[in-house]
């Protein structure tokens, strides 16, 4: 008996080292005022930094940006990833092929796809205004107008991410049964029909699930802020992720920093708590 | 009734080109800036007829700390792999063939590590670290993404053993074998395929983290995720966009070949058994 909790007693004790005892160390970070300034000083705060979760205009601005990004992002994602797998999911010649092209995005990394981007968002021999006057507009300047960054961080966002919605729902409607499709096309419905009331309703779950995925994921977007803006111009972009690694490693201060990184955490686990249960009911 | 179906043919078609055009220019793009030479990567208007060369590979490699950052991104995300998939494998065969109580708790445990923020443990962990010593060094990179890779290993692999027939185990033990060597002579290599595209996620993570790699390291350990970002933000080869084209694409490759071999399996391992 005792052997063979043994094989799992790695896995345990790693995710005890690694987990949760940084996790609670954070948390005892996030009740001082550690600052790597004071040469490791740490007064006992309190609840001080979390009270500052509520009060201080900064922190609760970089919430709604952080609101703004994931909802204009997952909405997106959604919308062009559903578009994406309806159109693979028909029998047709070299759907095989989009397919695994359809990978590439998600290979690149979340940094090297801001580099990908920094590089078309170049303002005077960037490759996207050129198109732009190419076709009689006038460029623009994507990163630095702090009405349009966050959008084109948006963008970018949505680039490498769509792929992963489309395979999810690609996956979903693929593992549908045919026959109430086929019966209903043969009563005579339209393609919108058969769409609205029968393959919408099927794959809810699986719609659920990618949608709660990609919204968990994108409240701790980092790299690609990190890389194409620092948060600026001004704070435009300056999400909840950044914010917390500004205030605690570039500020040097962690408690602050630990204490955002737990408002975080914590928000992740609810939303987290919910694919969950969306997951076991499809079982 | 013909016509119609030409069209709606034609209109998925151009749907889809579309879509692949979007998906795939910016990394064309970037492969043709790193073909050219520095005044024709970043003219205006630009360049689509040229003569590719292999230069900017060449400097990015030989000539700048990109070369040593593209090593330790290896060995980082190598070591990382081979620890999960080891450990990984142990704690899989364990869950699924043994009889451990509470195992369905500890696979949504498991599950629900993979949605934590990075963020959140950045500070205790950059801390503990310091305090160890190992700061810089690859070692801590490569405890963080083992860390962080295993549960995820050990779920994928958990998957792979649950769809082999037991029979060929029960007949193995009852031949004498133990259950080590089961595990090992028997099941691993039936389920090498799944495994196999386990070891290329828990390697892309790794290559592709880049939080922790900025924050762990500083100089000797640096990651190439971080030094060609590097790049960028160093005015004085901000400009040189053929070279950081060069390392971009360097970083992308082994993953593209990757992701053709493992595709297969990438929705579930994405999705962690959500889908299929």
């Amino acid at each position: 008996m005792v052997k063979e909790y043994f094989f799992v007693l790695p896995l345990i004790s790693l995710v005890a080292v690694t987990l949760f005892y940084p996790l609670i160390y954070a948390f005892k970070i996030s009740l001082t005022d550690f600052s790597l300034f004071s040469a490791g000083t740490a007064n006992f705060v309190g609840l001080n930094n979390y009270a500052l979760l509520f009060h201080d205009p900064v922190i609760l601005y970089s919430l709604r940006i952080t609101a703004y990004f994931t909802a204009s992002a997952v909405a997106i994602e959604f919308v062009f990833g559903l578009g994406i797998a309806l159109l693979l999911n028909q029998e047709l010649l070299g759907v095989r092929v989009f397919r695994v092209l359809l990978i590439f995005p998600l290979m690149v990394s979340p940094a090297i796809s801001a580099i990908l981007w920094r590089w078309l968002y170049t303002p005077d021999w960037g490759l996207l205004n050129y198109l732009i006057e190419l076709l009689g507009g006038k460029g623009v300047n994507w990163l630095g107008n702090p009405s349009l960054v966050l959008f084109s961080l948006v963008l970018v966002d949505v680039w490498r991410n769509t792929p992963f919605v489309a395979l999810v729902l690609l996956a979903g409607l693929q593992s549908l049964p045919r026959e109430p499709i086929d019966a209903a096309k043969v009563d005579g419905a339209s393609t919108i029909q058969v769409f609205r009331f029968i393959t919408l309703p099927l794959i809810r779950h699986v719609i659920l699930v990618v949608i709660l995925f990609r919204t968990v994921t994108s409240i701790s977007i980092f790299d690609i802020i990190y890389i194409l803006t620092r948060g600026g111009p001004g704070r435009a972009t300056d999400t909840i992720a950044h914010l917390a690694f500004k205030r605690g490693l570039i500020h040097f201060n962690l408690g602050e920093g630990s204490a955002i990184g737990y408002l975080i955490f914590v928000i992740s686990c609810l939303i987290s708590i919910f694919i969950i249960l969306a997951m076991r009911r499809r079982r | 009734m013909k016509i119609h179906k030409v069209l709606h043919k034609m209109g998925v078609y151009s749907g889809i080109l579309g879509s692949m055009l979007f998906l795939m220019f910016p990394i064309i793009w970037m492969l043709f800036t790193s073909l050219k030479e520095h005044r024709q990567a970043i003219a205006v208007p630009p360049v689509w007829l040229f003569t590719p060369s292999l230069d900017a590979y060449r400097i990015a490699v030989l000539l700048s700390p990109l070369g040593r950052e593209i090593i330790n991104s290896f060995i980082i995300a190598g070591s990382a792999t081979v620890l999960s998939i080891v450990l990984g494998s142990l704690a899989a065969y364990a869950c699924v063939r043994i009889r451990i109580r509470g195992s369905e708790i500890i696979s949504y445990m498991i599950l629900s590590i993979r949605f934590f923020p990075a963020i959140s443990l950045v500070f205790p962990y950059y801390l503990i670290m310091q305090s160890w010593g190992l700061y810089d060094t690859h070692i801590a990179l490569i405890l963080v993404y083992t860390a962080f890779n295993l549960p995820f290993a050990t779920w994928m692999i958990m998957s792979f053993f649950q769809e082999l027939p037991r029979e060929v185990e029960e007949s193995a033990m009852l031949d004498g074998c133990s259950q080590l060597k089961t595990l090992f002579r028997i099941t691993i290599p039936i389920a090498r395929g799944g495994i196999a595209a386990t070891a290329i996620l828990c390697f892309m993570l790794a290559w592709n983290e880049f939080l922790y790699a900025v924050v762990l390291t500083s100089q000797k350990a640096v990651t190439a995720q971080v030094g060609v970002a590097a790049y960028i933000e160093n005015p004085a080869t901000g400009t040189n966009w053929e070279l950081i084209s060069a390392g971009a694409i360097i970083l992308i490759a082994p993953l593209m070949l990757f992701g053709i071999v493992v595709q297969r399996h990438l929705v579930r391992g994405l999705t962690f058994g959500a889908v299929s």
